[in-house]
């Protein structure tokens, strides 16, 4: 058999790209520099790209994402505080909106203040082997600015939560809070989008 | 000959800094080594030394498919001696639709055992069919898992895969042997909170952690692991340590 042709990687990864169609990379190692440039889209991969852009651009051009890692019981607590808010008269009829209530609540207080309001390892997601999960919320941009600016603040103090472990705090004070003003009502198992009130003080629009 | 997979299906836990660490402390111990990068980003092919440059008769891929024997695409790594390397390339990414490669080092390595003492897998952050290779070649499997919710998660799913897919058949018995918490920052109380569960949902199998550092990055981009770019660095100190009871013990 004859000496296969040498060819260099760039090359090789060049005639990969043309002969074949695109598969999705892999997601991007955090730190880690690809080696060479990410597939060219096809035709087909481009317009879709163009119009899941623009129903972004339409639909959250203030808010982002915030991905917090919660445990079962917390988010049971984060829902039911949400919803006995609404029952006792509250303005805020969306959860995700609740939850950015929370942030603010806990940007706006000192470092001093939200160290106190830092969980305890047992009351983590990771205490004594709770099941939990990551939530991602749409949280206006200003809102995580705040928290980021907090965030900072807290670093130079020496205190070093994560983002979510940070988040989750600010949604356990809020249920605190809530519980604070008495029992908290039992929340359906699905959110509506809205709460709607109705004749009785705590009817939920499903 | 030893087989190394390095596997988890979360991307940025390190998978290929520690791929790289351990194909160079094999080197160190004196061990010929292969290095197979399965990861169509090349990465693991960048930290040994692989440039767009390097002239290749043959990849991975191409050993994958049997288009190639492994003596034929190996290539040595310029950063580490002793160590030759199966370059990884974009011609990885069409291989998860052909289920034929799922045996193919399993059944390929063994004949190349007498041209080297170990090999080295580095896998992609995924769980497809090159992956599963990788699994059903391998003697020792480590799971890197970076110290984060993510990618803790993500090892019960490696676990259950090779539980559930690998081990029935492929290769009976198989299971993670050996995990090492990566970039684990002491500050932080959930990356010590991972550590702890690692080692009370796997003990006996959990090495000391390796810590969080740029020197890592900064390797990549001088194209050597870390132990050879910063061989007195903190992190470097750590891949001794954590690799010291895998390589001297590869199957507890």
């Amino acid at each position: 058999m004859p000496p296969r042709k040498r060819l260099s990687i760039a090359d090789r990864n060049k005639a990969a790209i043309a002969h074949d169609t695109p598969e999705p990379l892999p997601e991007k190692d955090e730190g880690e520099q690809t080696a060479t440039p990410p597939a060219a889209p096809t035709k087909a991969q481009k317009t879709l790209t163009k119009q899941k852009k623009t129903t972004a651009a339409r639909t959250s051009s203030d808010t982002a994402r915030l991905g917090v890692y919660i445990s079962t019981d917390e988010y049971e607590d984060a829902k039911a505080a949400y919803v006995t808010a609404y029952a006792r008269g509250g303005q805020i009829d969306n959860f995700a909106r609740w939850i950015a209530a929370a942030l603010n609540e806990h940007a706006a207080r000192t470092t001093a203040q939200r160290a106190k309001h830092a969980r305890m390892k047992e009351r983590s997601p990771w205490g004594k082997g709770k099941a939990g999960a990551s939530r991602s919320f749409a949280i206006p941009t200003d809102t995580l600015e705040r928290m980021q600016e907090a965030m900072d603040d807290d670093l130079i103090a020496g205190q070093w939560p994560t983002r979510s472990e940070w988040a989750g705090d600010a949604i356990a004070a809020a249920v605190e809070a809530a519980r604070a003003e008495g029992p908290l009502l039992d929340p359906p198992k699905r959110l509506p989008n809205r709460l709607k009130r109705g004749k009785q003080r705590h009817t939920l629009d499903r | 000959m030893t087989i190394y997979a390095v596997a988890l299906s979360k991307g940025g836990s390190t998978k290929t800094t520690t791929a790289a660490e351990i194909a160079a402390a094999l080197a160190r111990r004196g061990r010929r080594v292969l290095a197979i990068d399965l990861d169509q980003q090349g990465n693991f092919s960048t930290r040994l030394g692989i440039t767009n440059d390097t002239e290749v008769s043959a990849v991975a891929a191409d050993v994958m498919t049997g288009e190639s024997s492994a003596r034929e695409a190996a290539v040595p790594a310029p950063s580490v001696a002793g160590v030759d390397v199966l370059a990884g390339t974009y011609d990885l990414a069409t291989l998860d639709q052909r289920p034929e490669v799922i045996t193919a080092l399993r059944d390929h390595l063994p004949n190349v055992a007498g041209e080297w003492d170990d090999v080295v897998i580095d896998t992609p952050p995924a769980l497809g069919l090159v992956t599963l290779a990788a699994l059903a070649a391998a003697d020792v499997v480590v799971a890197a898992v970076a110290c984060e919710t993510e990618a803790y998660d993500q090892l019960d799913r490696l676990v259950d895969v090779i539980t559930q897919r690998v081990a029935p058949i492929m290769k009976p018995g198989q299971r993670v042997h050996w995990i090492i918490p990566t970039r684990h920052d002491t500050r932080r109380l959930l990356d010590r909170e991972v550590v702890e569960l690692l080692n009370r949902d796997h003990p006996g199998r959990v090495t000391t952690p390796v810590r969080e550092a740029v020197a890592a990055r900064d390797a990549y981009t001088a194209g050597q692991p870390v132990s050879v770019y910063a061989p007195g660095s903190g992190i470097a100190d750590d891949y001794a340590a954590a690799l010291a009871p895998i390589l001297d013990n590869p199957h507890t």
